[in-house]
């Protein structure tokens, strides 16, 4: 409790002095140019324990905005791969470019430009090639690429929502589709509680005096899910009342209910 | 009508291919009009052949083997007056580096292929040129190599063809025929 209050103590203190160091964003940044120049050793450097004080350090002073997070994030991952890769053995920094340089031999050039020669002559080939089509035109139709919506774009979002709904609108015949009519798979614009509770009423006329009923003969064939999830809504609903009894034996199994006829 | 030309009219058969290649915008392969038509091979490939003859008579319109089916293009000799028609927005061509076009070359002539090898080619490193390739949807990834690090391979897609007007990668000159082709100065800069 006690180091708590003073880590607390000690970022409180950091945010209340501001530095700035020109050409640098801030203390991560200037330590990843450090380990970078080889002026500070990463190996020695506990990495963690720097993300957490500047993690803790950002959530208090409040001014961490997504591009200070997003430094934040960069900066952290810099740090870790320098620290990754220094612990690797045999690790070198750039040793591919020199090895570039010092590989290829006068001889090497020659043969890999003799080699590559064709492709170079194949690229040229390609640009006529190309050339000679660009001065063709073809049918193109408005959907034939993906479509391209900006964010933000609320109007074309709407759009698309509404064609998409539109399709899902069961269509009178000749005629414009019925939008009175439930939409498959989206429930239907009626409060739960008043949904359950008629299904309730429904529910107490069927059962009782029917003795024990499967859910699936209950259901019957109907592919109507927003009706399922309420029956299932209303039969909990009248388990929790005490007026059925529901028992599962098998997991997926059929569920059998019993009206409970001594509970009115 | 020119007093010349002669005018070729075309049968039913004919009159219905035309129609389809009309409103298509990919190119349509003989199979496919085969699902839709009555028609063996045979009879389309004839009815293409004579529906290309026929545009290839004072037309506005070609029509053209590409990418592995046929399409129909405007006449190249129309394409100064079309091109201030089609707002330049609406234009089919894409730009490409010389470093790309070089490297899609590789890649051409060598697929299937991996990036170290296309890379052994060139002598540099391709990573950008081929995420522009594959953005471009030019080449496409079409497995993993047997190399160590299993890398992927790519190969160039029918957009390729497309854009550089080929029926198949089989038009193209043999590696052999392009090593005998003088060397001319390559200009730097976007195609």
């Amino acid at each position: 409790m006690y180091q708590e209050d003073e880590k607390n103590q000690s970022i409180r203190k950091l945010s209340d002095l501001e530095v700035s160091v020109e050409g640098f964003s801030g203390p991560l940044d200037l330590l990843c140019c450090l380990v970078e120049n080889r002026e500070v050793e990463i190996s020695g450097i506990k990495i963690s324990e720097i993300i957490r004080i500047y993690g803790s350090f950002l959530s208090y002073s409040g001014k961490a905005s997504i591009d200070v997070i997003a430094d934040f994030i960069s900066a952290a991952a810099s740090l870790l791969l320098e620290k990754v890769l220094s612990l690797l053995p045999g690790y070198e920094r750039f040793p591919e470019d020199e090895a570039e340089e010092n590989e290829l031999s006068e001889e090497d050039i020659k043969v890999m430009l003799e080699r590559y020669l064709p492709y170079r002559n194949a690229a040229r080939e390609f640009l006529v090639l190309k050339s000679q089509r660009d001065m063709l035109f073809s049918p193109r139709h408005a959907d034939d690429k993906d479509p391209l919506y900006i964010l933000g774009d609320l109007y074309t979002f709407s759009y698309l929502w509404w064609n998409l709904l539109e399709d899902r609108i069961p269509k009178a015949v000749d005629g414009p589709p019925d939008r009175n009519v439930s939409l498959v798979g989206i429930p239907l614009p009626i409060p739960d509680e008043r949904q359950v509770g008629a299904r309730i009423s429904e529910l107490t006329t069927l059962l009782c005096g029917a003795g024990e009923v499967g859910l699936h003969k209950l259901m019957g064939d109907t592919s109507d899910i927003p009706r399922f999830v309420v029956t299932i809504l209303a039969l909990l609903e009248m388990s929790r009342l005490g007026k059925v009894f529901l028992l599962q034996e098998e997991l997926f199994g059929d569920v059998r209910i019993s009206y409970c006829t001594g509970i009115k | 009508m020119s007093g010349s030309a002669i005018v070729q009219e075309l049968n039913e058969t004919e009159k219905k291919i035309e129609a389809i290649l009309f409103i298509a915008s990919q190119p349509v392969t003989v199979k496919e009009f085969t699902q839709i038509l009555p028609l063996n091979n045979q009879h389309v490939v004839a009815a293409l052949k004579k529906l290309q003859d026929h545009y290839s008579r004072g037309h506005g319109l070609l029509l053209k083997r590409i990418a592995g089916g046929w399409k129909l293009f405007t006449d190249p000799s129309l394409y100064e007056l079309l091109s201030r028609f089609r707002d330049s927005s609406e234009r089919e061509h894409i730009h490409l580096s010389k470093a790309a076009i070089e490297s899609l070359a590789v890649i051409a002539y060598n697929e299937p292929v991996t990036r170290p090898e296309i890379e052994e080619i060139r002598g540099v490193r391709c990573e950008r040129v081929i995420d522009t390739l594959l953005s471009h949807g030019l080449i496409k990834i079409s497995g993993r190599g047997k190399g160590t690090g299993s890398p992927l391979l790519y190969r160039t897609t029918m957009e390729f063809l497309d854009i550089f007007g080929l029926d198949s990668i089989s038009d193209l000159p043999t590696l052999e025929e392009l090593r005998e082709l003088a060397t001319r100065p390559f200009d730097d800069g976007e195609f």
